[in-house]
């Protein structure tokens, strides 16, 4: 099936962008792989990688024999911090407005962090 | 008549008290379904038979029998409802249909603000939007082609399996087009307060359903619960937003992530197909009031010429 084969890909791209994202440095296809944690053929991850590079989502340079890989375009933070104050501001807008977008997650009280904080050290204690 | 015409108010009425045990008692896309469908077909038949009322008891008075060529005696001895209740029903869906036209325009206008907002900073052909944000956030804007917001702090606090969970909760919110069920239920609230508790109960199916295709995704139950948990753990340690953007009260995350780390949903067909009756026999109800009403008129047209 075409469609699922798209979905799947894009959601591949899209956890290798999270992925060079949260370690904030340029890295190898090996070094992706090896972050991914998961059963991934290593050719998958460099078609990927530089798939994105195609799509100038990522830029990437030589460093030896391997290309490392960085998100494309890092001088748009200073834009993305505007977009990120916009955002809060619609987000604290009242229910009207900030209805539109669906937050991963709502604000917990004390007690919930408390209980979820002892959920999370006895899901890491058994892998 | 009269027995026809209360039967969408009823089901408004029971709806109003069964919102959040379907949302809890079924299968979350099922549940959505259910209680957007629910809450417009509730909505809608009951604004019907309040103009069919307002039409047909503003029809006695003999200014409008003279304009119109009825006869208004054979008005009132069809039962029309007095004039009071006419005028008062009148005065109440033009006020609920300018309150629903309001919300759709609101709704409209607030995914046109975010998409605004966002404008220019996916990854280049994407719906992925990065924010370099000191407070972890993710969250994703509804319209024709959804986006995914998510902060680098959020991201950073995440492992790799979390951030797929992540990515693919908010993937199944914008593949779904989550933000439809709920604006339509705020419509549906809109034009008419009765239905307003399935509003909080179709935003948490929506989760709900993400969740549990989150789950699926990655195909690790307790990884998604983990993922969900991490998540709402990094939000509450950074800033604080102003307001829970979703309603969402904040016990919700912890049932989330129960639900979560319990079997997946039973499919309760025979509920599901029980609840789903309720759509003909309120549109049964307001095509017989309409019929009813128009017959009526007619008769009093007859009438009025023989």
């Amino acid at each position: 099936m075409p469609a699922k084969g798209n979905r799947s890909r894009g959601a591949l791209e899209q956890e290798i962008l999270a992925c060079l994202v949260s370690t904030g440095r340029p890295m190898t296809p090996a070094e992706v792989q090896a972050e991914l944690g998961r059963d991934l053929a290593y050719t998958t991850v460099m078609t990927t990688l530089s798939r994105l590079h195609d799509k100038r989502a990522l830029d990437r340079c030589l460093r030896g024999r391997a290309f490392r890989y960085s998100l494309a375009g890092d001088a748009e933070g200073v834009r993305a911090n505007v977009t990120a104050h916009q955002m809060h501001k619609l987000l604290a807008d009242g229910t009207d407005r900030a209805s539109v977008l669906t937050r991963f997650v709502a604000e917990l009280n004390p007690d919930d962090e408390q209980l979820l904080a002892e959920l999370l050290a006895r899901s890491d204690e058994q892998p | 008549m009269i027995l026809f015409a209360i039967v969408p108010f009823v089901f408004a009425l029971a709806l109003h008290f069964t919102s959040a045990f379907i949302s809890r008692a079924l299968p979350p896309a099922w549940a959505s379904w259910l209680l957007t469908v629910l809450s417009l077909t509730v909505s809608v038949t009951c604004g019907l038979i309040l103009s069919a009322a307002a039409v047909i008891s503003l029809a006695r008075l003999p200014e409008a029998a003279q304009l119109g060529h009825w006869s208004a005696p054979i008005i009132e001895h069809g039962g029309a409802p007095p004039v009071w209740l006419g005028v008062l029903a009148t005065l109440v869906v033009s006020l609920l249909l300018s309150m629903a036209l309001i919300r759709s325009l609101r709704s409209i206008s607030a995914i046109a603000a975010a998409r605004y907002a966002l404008r220019g900073l996916e990854v280049p052909q994407s719906n992925l939007v990065v924010i370099e944000n000191a407070s972890p956030t993710a969250y994703s804007v509804g319209g024709l082609h959804g986006r995914i917001v998510v902060s680098t702090s959020m991201l950073r606090a995440l492992s790799a399996g979390e951030r797929r969970v992540l990515l693919a909760h908010e993937a199944a919110h914008v593949r779904h087009h989550h933000y439809l069920f709920v604006q339509l239920c705020e419509v549906a609230a809109a034009a008419n307060p009765l239905v307003r508790a399935s509003v909080s109960a179709v935003r948490v199916s929506v989760e709900r359903w993400a969740d549990e295709v989150a789950a699926r995704d990655v195909g690790d139950r307790a990884l998604a619960a983990r993922g969900l948990a991490r998540a709402a753990l990094a939000c509450s340690t950074g800033q604080p937003m102003t307001r829970a953007a979703l309603g969402i009260s904040d016990g919700d995350v912890v049932l989330r992530v129960r639900a979560l780390l319990s079997a997946p949903p039973t499919q309760r067909r025979q509920l599901a197909a029980l609840l789903a009756l309720v759509v003909p026999l309120c549109w049964l109800a307001a095509a017989v009031v309409a019929i009813r009403t128009h017959g009526l008129i007619e008769l009093a047209e007859h009438a009025y010429f023989s």
